[in-house]
This record gives C-alpha cells, sequence and structure tokens, in this order.
C-alpha cells in the first residue's frame, strides 16, 4: 500500500512540475498528489495505528502511547502537510489550497475511520470529489486569491480534527464507542492471539444495541419458526452479517454504484472530451466484476465460522453448493441495484454535467 | 466409531502428527491427554474432516473423514477448543440457527440445558464471556442428542460449578446406550471420573491408549531406602525419572511389575515402597525430560 500511495505522490509531483498551469494538473493534484494517497495509505496507516491502541497493552504498559503517537504523527504529518507543500511547489501555486484540501480530508477521513459513521463519510466524500471536478478543483488548486479565507478555515478545522484524533488515540479504552470500530491491522503479521482479540472486537462491536441492531432482530427472529427443511438455500442467507440477506446485498450494490461514478469521473478526465469517452463503458466494466469480488471478500469472513458449519447435516458438496448458491444471489442482487443505481446517476449526469459524461 | 490409520499431518514443514493409529469402539468415553502443542486439537480436526491429513486415514461411523455424509454429520457433534459464532445474533437466535438444520433437534433438552447452565437467551454473542461463549458452544453440539460427541478442551474456560455441572451432564449422556464421547482435556480430575480409556498424545505418536485403571498399573512411583549409599550410577530399566540423594532414591516407573520390587530389594538391599500415581501425576511422570513411554495396550 505505501509503495503505491508513494509512486501516486510523486508521479502527481512530476506531472505537476511538467505541466504547470495545465488543463489536467489539479485533476492529477487533486486526484493522485493528495487525495488518492489519503484515501489509501492514509486510511491503511490510521488502521493500523487504532490496532496500536484498541489493546490492552497501551494502557499497561509504561511508556508505551507517546512514542507511538509521535510516530503516528510524523508519518501522517508526512501525508497531510509535506506532500500538499510538495504538490504545490511543483505547480507552482500558493500553498494554502493544497494544504486545506489535505488536512480537512485527512481530518474528515480520520474520523471516519475513528468512528465508523457512514453519515461521517458524506462530508469526506463531498471534499475528496472536489479535487477532481474542473470546477470545484479550482477552489483548492488554482493558487487564486479570492478562497484565501476559505483555504485558512479549512487548514484549521483540518488541524484541528487531526490533533483531536491523536489525543482520542491517546486515550483509547474499552468503554470508548471507538474502541470496537475494527481495526484493520495488517492480517499477515497478526499472531494468533491478536486475531482472537480482534475477533471479539468485531463481535462486541457487531452486537452493540441500536436502531440498526435491533431492526436486524426481525429478519433473525424467522429462525425461530423456521420450517422449511435443513438444506434449504433459505438457511444459506443467514450467518452472512447482522442485516437481512437482501438489505445487504442492495446496500452493496449502491456503494459500488458510488465507487463506479468515481472511476467514470477519473477516466472522463483522463480522456479528451472531443473524443469519444468509454468512460461509461469503462465504469460499467470494471463495476460489473465488483459485485463478485465483493462476494468473495464476504466469503473470506464467513471463513472462521466454517469448521463448526461444516460439521452441520449437509455433505461437504451440499454445504459449499447452498453457500455459493447464496452468494451467486447476493451478487446478483447487488449487480441489480449498481445497476439502477449507475443508471440513474448516469442519466442525470448526462443532464447536468458538463462535458457530457456519457458522450 | 472412529478409526485412525498411520495419520500424519505436518503444516510448513513441521510434523505434527507421526503415524498415529487409534480406534474407539462404540460406548467408550475416551480422554486424550497431551501436553500443549502435541497435536491434540490437529487429530480432533484430521478425523472431523476439518483438516486433510497428509497421510494416513480416518473413518467416522463408516464415512471416510473428508467425505462425511450428512446422516453422518447428523450423529456428530464437536465443541471447538474456539467457539467462534454469530456475534450479533441472540444467544436464543444462535440455537434457532443451529436447531433448524437437525431434523431431530431436541428443544425441551436444550432449554433445560440453557435454564441450567444459566445461558442469557437475550444476550447478544458478541459480547458474552469465553466461558459463556463455551457453554453456548456445548449447548449447540448437544441439541440433536448426537451418538459421537467430540469435545476439544470443553471446560478449559468453564468456573469450577460450570464444569461441575457439565460433568454431571456428561455423565447423564455417556449412561444412555450407544453414546461414544472422544474429549481432550488438561484437567485430569475430569478425565478420571468420566473417561474409561485414555489415550496419550506426545510428539504426534500415540504412547498409550487403553483402560485408565491400566495405565494407573503401570506407572508407579517407588521408594528406595537402601542400608548403604546409592551410587551416582543408580538407575532402574525403564524409568521415567530416578532421583539419587544419599541411601535413598525416588524412581518412577512407566511399566511396573512386582517382579521389579523383589529385584531392587535383593540387588540393592533396600526395602521399597510402591505408591500409586493420580493422572496427573502420571502424566507429569511421562513428560519429564528424556523420558521414554512405549505403547502397550490394553484390550
Amino acid at each position: 500500500m505505501l509503495p503505491l500511495t508513494l509512486l501516486m505522490m510523486l508521479g502527481a509531483a512530476f506531472q505537476a512540475t511538467f505541466q504547470q498551469g495545465g488543463d489536467q494538473t489539479p485533476f492529477f493534484a487533486g486526484t493522485f498528489g493528495i487525495g488518492m494517497p489519503i484515501v489509501l495509505g492514509v486510511q491503511w496507516f490510521a488502521s493500523v495505528a487504532k490496532w496500536q491502541f484498541a489493546d490492552p497493552r497501551a494502557r499497561l504498559m509504561p511508556g508505551y502511547t507517546w512514542p507511538h503517537i509521535l510516530v503516528i504523527f510524523t508519518v501522517l504529518t508526512i501525508f497531510l502537510v509535506v506532500n500538499p507543500l510538495l504538490q504545490a511547489f511543483c505547480m507552482g501555486i500558493s500553498p494554502l489550497g493544497p494544504l486545506a484540501y489535505s488536512l480537512l480530508l485527512g481530518g474528515l477521513f480520520l474520523y471516519a475511520i475513528h468512528l465508523n459513521r457512514g453519515l461521517l463519510a458524506l462530508p469526506m466524500l463531498i471534499v475528496f470529489f472536489s479535487g477532481m471536478y474542473p470546477e470545484s478543483s479550482r477552489i483548492w488548486f488554482s493558487g487564486a486569491d479570492n478562497f484565501q479565507a476559505y483555504h485558512v478555515a479549512g487548514i484549521f478545522l483540518g488541524a484541528a480534527m487531526f490533533g483531536w484524533w491523536l489525543l482520542k488515540l491517546a486515550a483509547l479504552h474499552e468503554e470508548d464507542e471507538a474502541y470496537f470500530v475494527l481495526p484493520l491491522g495488517t492480517p499477515g503479521s497478526m499472531s494468533r492471539l491478536e486475531r482472537v482479540l480482534q475477533g471479539r472486537l468485531q463481535g462486541r462491536k457487531a452486537s452493540r444495541e441500536g436502531f440498526w441492531k435491533n431492526s436486524s432482530d426481525r429478519w433473525h427472529n424467522r429462525l425461530v419458526t423456521f420450517s422449511e427443511s435443513p438444506n434449504s438455500a433459505a438457511l444459506f442467507e443467514y450467518g452472512w452479517g447482522q442485516f437481512s440477506f437482501l438489505t445487504q446485498a442492495i446496500s452493496a450494490g449502491i456503494g459500488i454504484a458510488l465507487y463506479g461514478i468515481f472511476l467514470g469521473t477519473v477516466f472522463h478526465e483522463l480522456h479528451s472530451k472531443n473524443s469519444e469517452n468509454p468512460g461509461n463503458l469503462f465504469v460499467y466494466a470494471v463495476a460489473f466484476a465488483l459485485p463478485a469480488i465483493g462476494a468473495m471478500v464476504f466469503l473470506r469472513t464467513r471463513r472462521v465460522r466454517m469448521a463448526s458449519e461444516l460439521l452441520r447435516p449437509a455433505s461437504r458438496t451440499a454445504y459449499f453448493a447452498g453457500l455459493f448458491g447464496s452468494l451467486a444471489k447476493w451478487t446478483l442482487y447487488a449487480w441489480l441495484s449498481m445497476s439502477v443505481g449507475l443508471w440513474v446517476v448516469l442519466m442525470t449526469g448526462q443532464r447536468t454535467m458538463e462535458g457530457s459524461f456519457t458522450q | 466409531m472412529i478409526e485412525i490409520n498411520q495419520l500424519e499431518k505436518h503444516f510448513d514443514g513441521k510434523q505434527v502428527l507421526r503415524g498415529v493409529d487409534l480406534e474407539i469402539a462404540p460406548g467408550t468415553v475416551l480422554g486424550l491427554l497431551g501436553q500443549n502443542g502435541c497435536g491434540k486439537t490437529t487429530l480432533i480436526k484430521c478425523a472431523l474432516g476439518l483438516l486433510r491429513p497428509t497421510g494416513g486415514s480416518a473413518t467416522v461411523l463408516g464415512d471416510d473423514a473428508w467425505h462425511l455424509s450428512a446422516d453422518t454429520k447428523a450423529r456428530l457433534g464437536y465443541v471447538p477448543q474456539e467457539v467462534v459464532s454469530y456475534p450479533w445474533m441472540r444467544v436464543r437466535q444462535v440455537i434457532a440457527y443451529t436447531a433448524a438444520f437437525y431434523p431431530n433437534w431436541n428443544g425441551p433438552f436444550v432449554d433445560e440445558l440453557c435454564r441450567r447452565w444459566r445461558l442469557p437467551l437475550e444476550d447478544r454473542v458478541g459480547p458474552l464471556s469465553v466461558g459463556q461463549l463455551q457453554t453456548l458452544g456445548i449447548v449447540l453440539a448437544l441439541g440433536h442428542e448426537p451418538e459421537l460427541l467430540v469435545l476439544d478442551e470443553p471446560v478449559a474456560s468453564l468456573d469450577p460449578s460450570a464444569r461441575r455441572r457439565f460433568l454431571r451432564t456428561l455423565l447423564e449422556i455417556i449412561d444412555q446406550p450407544n453414546r461414544t464421547v472422544l474429549f481432550s482435556t488438561h484437567i485430569t480430575s475430569d478425565l478420571e471420573r468420566v473417561a474409561s480409556r485414555v489415550a496419550i498424545l506426545r510428539e504426534g505418536r500415540i504412547v498409550f491408549h487403553g483402560e485408565l485403571d491400566s495405565l494407573k498399573e503401570r506407572v508407579k512411583r517407588l521408594h528406595i531406602a537402601s542400608r548403604q549409599e546409592l551410587p551416582r550410577s543408580f538407575s532402574v530399566p525403564g524409568a521415567l525419572r530416578c532421583e539419587v540423594e544419599g541411601t535413598a532414591a525416588t524412581v518412577s516407573v512407566g511399566d511396573f511389575d512386582d517382579r521389579l520390587v523383589d529385584e531392587m530389594q535383593t540387588t540393592w538391599d533396600a526395602e521399597v515402597t510402591v505408591h500409586d500415581l493420580n493422572l496427573e501425576e502420571i502424566f507429569v511422570e511421562m513428560h519429564r525430560g528424556n523420558s521414554e513411554f512405549g505403547l502397550r495396550s490394553s484390550e
């Protein structure tokens, strides 16, 4: 992850250096120079950092907290402060805009990761996408003076969020709601104990009461009066997650549609607006595969329970047939909802966006 | 019930099981003992088709372990060492979900177990303590009243009263005809209460498989009090441990025979006292240092 992120940052800086004032420069800076490194690199690093503190040793080991915080602060400062300054230098513009974009996006991202609340991701996405569209990216990367006040406000707000996150991390304890937000860690390096602890954290997070958790009761209470045969395909729709099968598939489909829109935007910007733009085809081609990939990721989360599920009264063949059958159904629902979502946005975008997205 | 022949298993070049032979007849309660990391869980998982062995074979109720039929699985119950469940579900929902797979699920029996073991049915599985989770795992394994029950350290996380309640239930199960139980545990006192046969796994091999009483007959501790200073080279053939201090020696033997006492009395002009060992002491003696303990099972 880190090498890819560094490659993107350096590539964007290189592009900016040799194409100062070019049409594509703000897009490259916003997307590959600052936006994507935050999405990929900061997200990964912040999740690993979270793991360092969602752990009893953080509170029990002497001299643990502040050296870790210092390392985290140093690495994230490189991403959130040094990198945008570099991009600004290469573009030959005032550093205020790129710095504001970076700190605001980074701060919102850290906040969203820490609490894992879907609604918090919305302002983050707005800021993120604003760095990619021609009109909005000028706010951050044109170097114009009329946005300076906004830039300064963005810098202060982003820096405050960054600082807040570091302090919350240093004081993290088990009664914090954020403690249960799953830290991702690096699977290959986790010890068996860390995987067990992570599994328990996941369990406690998944079981916190609230509207969403209680709504899953309606779905699971059906099991009490389940009357179909033991090998019924319907039984395999349970055990994937707390929400109903259909809800999960549709949510995934809509999420993929949003991701597809982002890819379409990227592709649209990479090609001349006057030539035939296969952007929508590209979006659809990539998005088409994502429900299936999502299903495989879904399968991976079920692996830990397979040892007990394999011993239920079904042959190995029947078990996997049921499992993959429900995954195929999930993929189909996700694909359908993704297609509907993409179609709606593409049709709307055709009428409102400059340089028709579908032309 | 379970037949294991020359079973081998290695992970990334590390040999864990080295040609294990084990047969568990119907109606047997077999306790599987072994040090940490000796391969007990691996052996159980290979026997149940959860891990594919690298050599040898295993059959359960006549089916190849890797291809257990649905009928065989319906007669089998398994409690893993680490119970992994569905953390977002309530306990009663997990029970209902598992019950949906078994046509012969005994609901009233499960209700009684939950009441007896004080399982919080409305709580979600995620925040359950390790002991509660293990209790849930046991309930899920017993609900369909399996003929073959396989338990991998089922009481490791249970408090003493929970452990007693579980053992009481296990004894009730064993009392029923044609029930077979295989369980691995470190709590030897539980094994002594419940098991009729013992298998000891050491360095990937079964070093003893037989009646518990037979094992206790074989492994004894001898106190030797001689009238003269015993030499440093004092030893007893086949001893598991030998400690010499002046005119006295303490020897643990793995293959006790009355003739050994007479021989030592004659050779060393000593009084020899024979002490019985409990299973825990036997286990410790067998796993001391370089002690060799060979296989000889009683039928």
